[in-house]
């Protein structure tokens, strides 16, 4: 029996730039040449483009287009599609809306470009247009190959509704784990001294304070009153700019930023983070409707690094 | 391993499956090529994989059945979007094949199969003392050694259990380091919501999530949700927040060193990192061992990094002799192997 529920519904398609379907409602009369959407995801600004062939006598009746402020909508460009003329103040914000002016149509043109600017309020609608995977968690000793994967959901939809649709710079995120090779790299001399440290620290009895003490005098390495200055270089390693050195991104992805992962946020352990939070992008469209990459993690890289502050 | 059959007019450009992945992770897979010059596509998957999604085919112009999904059209030629879920397994790691056939009526016009290795973590018991001696000098004769037999990183999860006549505590010291710690980082989070007013939603939610004095999480409580994805669109955004933020917390740990010395704040992150891929989700909590003869009842529980809840390993009933009474931290009754 085939399952009935391998393919999702998009109902929620329309709704997800509810502005561009306002905009083509109000354009349907016109002979619509071409629509074409792009979103510029990282700064959530999408721009619609709508070709269309119009006359004085259709403009006059049906061009009485208004958009209300909050439609998110910042700018209303208009050219014609021959020599690419702009024609200004076809719209005009006056405060509280975008009103369209039909007297600024010059004589004798008969197809406009109608481009809309808008801003979306967060990135929640890429959760209906595209489906995105990373690896949680991937093997390997000298580095750490996580693979990502992009697929458009609803192609056929998406053209009927839009046209065209590019999304630009879609965003990644792979926690990279790191935990185990910050604590294989402490040197044991290094983590014995800093115990003798802490249970000097806490320990009242006069005769054990004086034998930890000892101890600690005579297990005095390199190590013993620089760990303040280890902390900050290791906190550093994990400042994206330098973390960013041990990362490589392949294939139909790039690399974009990194931070630490969310368990350095929860709190409970505000010291080093347990994995870093890496960030890759890729386009899709219509003309390219799955991507997949690499995000190679060098740990070669990092363990030779935390090896140099311990080697000081 | 691809074997391309034949070509006929037909050109495959990409065929993805992962080569590894978690037990229980979604398993992407698609397809990309140029031509029709095909009947059907059949895709073959392995008894671990369930396939969930499938993306440009409508309902009416396939079958799934025994495993097997026959694609007769997709709505947008070129592209078949899948989406497999795939789930714990009896074995810590097992092999499991996708096969990719196009078809021009009986012939084969494209044959790939690709292969998916899933892994788990596989926490295991391999010593279970029943009873403990703790030295004057605190040294334990024996410990409960533990092992991550499993190629999948293990979150465990210690804790004394209901019954347990002597109960987990959390030292003063720690108490107290929070405390301070959780309040300079409230001054510092609420100015920098003063700097950067479009976040205060976030801010407030890293305040309020602010560290409990009793870090004893259960699996439950480690759910990341909306906030958290929120959070990641800003860090990656604004580089300048991002760095400000940091700054908050690490001066905030830096600025508290006086309740804890530098080398236990190392202690700390070092006794929550196990070896073979395990991390500690409590380094903090004590027993507080009275001198001469008690009893412990503790629980190890564990999940792995899709925050999926493993089964408990037994109870572990011990019977403690102190020399002399004693804090003792939970971690290190635990010997990793």
């Amino acid at each position: 029996m085939p399952d009935n529920n391998l393919v999702p519904k998009p109902e929620d398609i329309d709704k997800t730039f509810d502005v561009l379907k306002r905009i083509y409602d109000v354009l349907k009369p016109f002979d619509i040449l071409n629509r074409e959407i792009e979103i510029k995801v990282p700064e959530l600004i999408g721009e619609y483009s709508i070709a269309l062939s119009v006359t004085r006598r259709l403009t006059a009746k049906h061009f009485s287009l208004q958009f209300p402020a909050e439609s998110g909508i910042f700018e209303i460009t208009v050219h014609t599609m021959d020599f690419f003329t702009p024609i200004r103040d076809f719209f005009v914000f006056t405060g509280d809306s975008w009103r369209s002016d039909v007297s600024k149509l010059p004589n004798g043109v008969d197809k406009l470009l109608i481009k809309t600017r808008f801003r979306l309020p967060d990135a929640s609608f890429l959760e209906n247009l595209v489906r995105r995977d990373v690896a949680k968690e991937v093997l390997g000793e000298e580095k750490n190959e996580y693979w990502l994967e992009a697929q458009v959901k609803f192609p056929d939809t998406l053209k009927s509704i839009y046209g065209r649709l590019d999304l630009h710079d879609v965003p990644f995120g792979v926690d990279v784990s790191v935990h185990q090779d910050v604590r294989n790299l402490m040197p044991r001399e290094f983590v014995n001294s800093l115990r003798v440290q802490q249970e000097l620290a806490r320990t009242t009895d006069p005769n054990r304070r004086l034998r930890l003490a000892l101890d600690l005098a005579k297990t005095r390495t390199k190590f013993t009153g620089k760990e303040h200055s280890y902390f900050s270089e290791l906190q550093d390693l994990f400042m994206p700019d330098k973390f960013q050195s041990f990362i490589a991104v392949t294939r139909q992805f790039k690399y974009s930023t990194c931070f630490r992962g969310p368990d350095f946020y929860d709190v409970i352990f505000p010291t080093f983070p347990k994995s870093m939070q890496v960030i890759s992008r890729t386009n899709l469209s219509l003309e390219n409707l799955a991507a997949d990459g690499i995000l190679t993690y060098r740990k070669k890289d990092l363990l030779s690094s935390i090896t140099k502050i311990f080697g000081k | 391993m691809t074997d391309n059959v034949r070509k006929i007019r037909l050109d495959v450009t990409s065929v993805f499956l992962p080569t590894e992945a978690l037990q229980g992770q979604d398993i992407p897979s698609h397809l990309l090529w140029k031509g029709s010059e095909y009947t059907e596509i059949e895709i073959r998957y392995s008894d671990e994989l369930r396939l969930s999604e499938i993306y440009n085919v409508a309902q009416a112009n396939y079958t799934d059945e025994k495993n097997t999904l026959l694609v007769r059209h997709v709505d947008f030629e070129g592209y078949l979007g899948l989406l497999f879920k795939s789930s714990k397994q009896a074995t810590s790691h097992t092999n499991c094949k996708v096969d990719y056939t196009f078809r021009k009526d009986t012939e084969v016009v494209f044959r790939s199969t690709k292969s998916v290795y899933l892994f788990r973590q596989d926490l295991a018991l391999l010593e279970a003392p029943t009873f403990i001696r703790i030295e004057k000098n605190g040294r334990l004769d024996k410990r409960i050694r533990v092992g991550n037999r499993g190629e999948g990183t293990a979150i465990v999860y210690a804790h004394t259990t209901s019954e347990s006549p002597l109960k987990q505590v959390q030292p003063a010291y720690v108490r107290e380091f929070f405390a301070n710690y959780y309040k300079d980082l409230t001054v510092k989070l609420e100015r920098l919501k003063e700097q950067f007013p479009a976040y205060s939603d976030i801010i407030n939610y890293l305040i309020q999530h602010g560290p409990k004095t009793d870090s004893s999480t259960k699996p439950d409580a480690l759910n990341h949700d909306a906030p958290e994805e929120k959070l990641r669109m800003i860090l990656e955004r604004d580089r300048v927040f991002t760095r400000k933020l940091i700054e908050a917390f690490v001066s905030c740990i830096l600025g508290n060193i006086y309740f804890r010395t530098l080398a236990e704040v190392f202690l700390d992150y070092i006794n929550s990192v196990g070896k073979n891929r395990t991390l500690l989700a409590d380094p903090f909590s004590v027993l507080e061992v009275p001198s001469g003869e008690s009893d412990v009842e503790l629980q190890i529980e564990s999940t792995d990094l899709l925050n999926a809840k493993y089964d408990s390993l037994p109870v572990l009933k011990i019977h403690l002799e102190a020399d002399e009474g004693c804090e003792v931290p939970l971690h290190r009754l635990i010997g990793w192997e």
